[in-house]
């Protein structure tokens, strides 16, 4: 790293050369407004290439930086920094300066000076290594120049070794890999810029404690998630395996999880079975959903795997999940009111042919990140009476399965799709009969689905309808009819609820009447 | 008995009433799936978007998306997959009672039905199958069926 304070901008040329054998990218940053702000310029050096940059030109040609960024008019002083990207510890830059002032006819150049290192040290000290499985480590350093602390490991690399390999080996990059439960230590080299004037390269030893044990690892995805937060959001499948090594002749008692919130084993939405399936916290593995969240808002969980083993010992692990809830759920309905249809239908149904009952279902702030979906599915009641000129009223309800139902889910899952819904159910009239009347009352729920690979859609509430119609013929000759009575209930708000919906049966298009 | 189209026609001569188009030009069908490859353990989701190709508002009814829309699964050697119980127990002729979806839909706008597949085909065998939908024009409107574009969906182990 090269950095430099610098005075007059104007009329300087700063100039940065690549010394090196192979290419690099050079990056160059200008702070000024008392460091608040930077204007920064990337490019490419081949070998024995120079960048020149004239700052007074960026200046009065208004030339934008990488990000879009322009240097004010009236910028008369600041700071300047080179990078060297490509070899981060021990550069190839070298950097000049040129002043030209053309009142006095003075000529000044200046170099620049290296940033080195101090407290070189392992990033993980002990290091707990699983038994048969892997844990990285890594070398960190103190940036002079910057003041914060950095990750050196690729000086490291191809260096490290065990005291024990036995107990652990530990390969090219520093992953350590437990063979017997135990400690040992591990140790690297790498040469390194010191903090000194002029950046003497110095080789440092950084070295430390490895320990093996059982410990379990939480798998999310094919990644160790241990120890780490995992954004995810409700709906979404959360399928998680346990890794783990024992030593020989221990075995595992039991394992388990700890899961808590609000979980479902899934949805299942089959004929004759729907709503929250089971799930099993007992095993290596699980999988789950979390359906809702306090207050529909983010939520932070804590998992652990647990494994009780035969010799007593009882290690586990834990990660967090960061949980998005749906936001808050409301909606709408907007009604209609039972009609004949053109003479021969008992229907309820809007004015001018609109829809019977419209349903909306809005989300306060929908989870972003998301191509949700909403979706719909309803539980009806519903059956009438169809009384005919002679013999005896037959009551009929909608074909089921299982046969003989007058309430389960409306046809198949899901009902609709989309923010909004609607239902206009509707009986024939037959010439043959004089009266029919129905009932009918239904629950409508919406749904939000994340719409991700094996999710499933999440409860957001309900809304509860009714009516009831009687219909009296008026022309058996030509099929013609007129309503009776007709009443509908009053309960028709969406409700928000964080409970699934469940059938154990669905009702189809049609009647079975006896 | 009669049947359910004939309720439709009168629904929709009635209430609703529509212009004339030749079969094949009032909509249109596309469908898509949230991806491509599944396991032989996961459930199908096909969704389906019905968009009005005309100049003029159209009015559709929507019963039950496993009658209203015909579904055709045939695997890698061009074979129809298996029907499950529930495709075989579908019964979605006359009609006489039920829910109804009145979908209107001005020009270029769109419907979107979610259908599960493997409800319908037992897919668990693995092999890449081609999937396509289609939907019966309705008889005021022309006659005709529409047919959707084909998509293929690898079902792995």
């Amino acid at each position: 790293v090269l950095s430099r304070t610098n005075d007059p901008y104007h009329n300087s040329i700063i100039t940065a050369g690549n010394g090196g054998t192979k290419p690099t990218q050079a990056a160059f940053t200008i702070f000024y407004n008392q460091g608040t702000q930077k204007y920064e310029l990337e490019q490419t050096l081949q070998p024995d290439e120079q960048m020149w940059i004239d700052v007074g030109r960026l200046i009065s040609e208004h030339v934008p930086d990488k990000n879009g960024n322009l240097l004010p008019g009236d910028l008369t002083s600041g700071s300047y920094e080179f990078r060297d990207l490509t070899n981060k510890h021990i550069g190839t830059l070298f950097e000049g300066k040129i002043v030209y002032d053309k009142t006095y006819g003075h000529v000044t150049y200046g170099c620049g000076y290296c940033c080195g290192y101090n407290y070189v040290q392992l990033m993980r000290n002990p290091l707990g290594v699983p038994l048969d499985l892997t844990a990285d480590n890594a070398v960190q350093a103190r940036d002079v120049c910057a003041g914060i602390t950095v990750d050196v490991s690729d000086a490291f690399y191809n260096n490290w070794s065990t005291a024990s390999t036995t107990i652990a080996t530990v390969d090219y990059y520093g992953t350590h890999t437990g063979h017997a439960l135990g400690s040992t230590t591990s140790n690297t080299h790498g040469d390194l810029p010191s903090k000194t004037r002029f950046c003497p390269i110095n080789t440092c030893y950084p070295g430390g404690g490895d320990n093996v044990a059982v410990m379990p690892k939480i798998m999310f995805g094919g990644n160790d998630i241990t120890g780490t937060t995992q954004s995810v959001v409700v709906g979404q499948q959360i399928a998680l395996t346990a890794s783990y090594g024992l030593p020989s002749g221990v075995t595992v008692n039991s394992q388990s999880w700890s899961v808590p919130g609000t979980i479902t084993g899934g949805f299942v939405h089959n004929d004759t079975n729907g709503g929250p399936a089971a799930y099993s916290l007992t095993g290596k593995s699980t999988t789950f959903y979390w359906y809702s969240t306090p207050n529909y808002a983010k939520a932070s969980y804590q998992v652990t795997f647990t494994l009780h083993l035969s010799d007593g010992a009882s290690p586990s692990a834990t990660t967090t999940f960061s949980v998005a809830g749906t936001s808050a759920p409301s909606g709408n309905i907007t009604p209609g009111s039972n009609a004949i249809v053109s003479g021969d239908l008992l229907q309820y149904i809007g004015s001018g042919g609109l829809p019977g009952m419209t349903f909306h279902v809005y989300l306060n702030l929908p989870p972003s990140g998301y191509s949700g979906i909403f979706t719909w599915d309803q539980i009806r009641t519903d059956s009438w009476v169809r009384t005919p000129a002679t013999g005896s009223a037959r009551t009929c309800t909608a074909p089921s399965n299982p046969s003989g139902l007058s309430t389960g889910q409306d046809t198949s899952y899901p009902y609709a799709v989309g923010d909004q819904t609607q239902d206009s159910p509707y009986v024939s009239l037959y010439a043959t009969d004089i009266e029919t009347s129905r009932t009918f009352s239904a629950t409508m729920y919406a749904m939000w689905d994340p719409h991700l690979p094996n999710s499933i859609p999440v409860p957001l509430g309900y809304i509860q309808w009714n009516f009831s119609g009687d219909a009296t013929i008026t022309n058996a000759a030509t099929n013609q009819w007129t309503l009776k009575s007709s009443s509908a209930g009053s309960n028709k708000t969406f409700t928000p609820s964080s409970s699934y919906l469940q059938w154990s049966g669905t009702l189809g298009a049609g009647e079975v009447c006896h | 008995m009669r049947s359910f189209v004939g309720v439709l026609l009168i629904l929709s001569t009635l209430i609703l009433p529509v212009p004339v188009q030749a079969a094949g030009g009032i909509f249109s069908l596309t469908i898509s799936m949230p991806q491509d490859t599944v396991s032989t353990r996961s459930e199908i989701q096909l969704m389906i978007k019905l968009t009005n190709a005309t100049d003029h508002e159209i009015t559709l009814f929507d019963t039950d998306q496993y009658c209203d829309y015909t579904v055709e699964v045939r695997d890698s050697n061009g074979q129809s997959a298996p029907e499950t119980e529930k495709k075989r127990k579908l019964r979605c002729a006359e009609p006489v009672a039920g829910k109804v979806i009145i979908v209107k839909l001005k020009p270029g706008e769109h419907h979107e039905v979610l259908i599960f597949v493997s409800d319908l085909f037992d897919m668990t065998r693995p092999d890449k199958y081609t999937v396509q939908v289609a939907r019966e024009i309705p008889k005021e409107m022309g006659q005709g069926q529409v047919k959707s574009n084909k998509i293929a969906v690898t079902v792995t182990e």
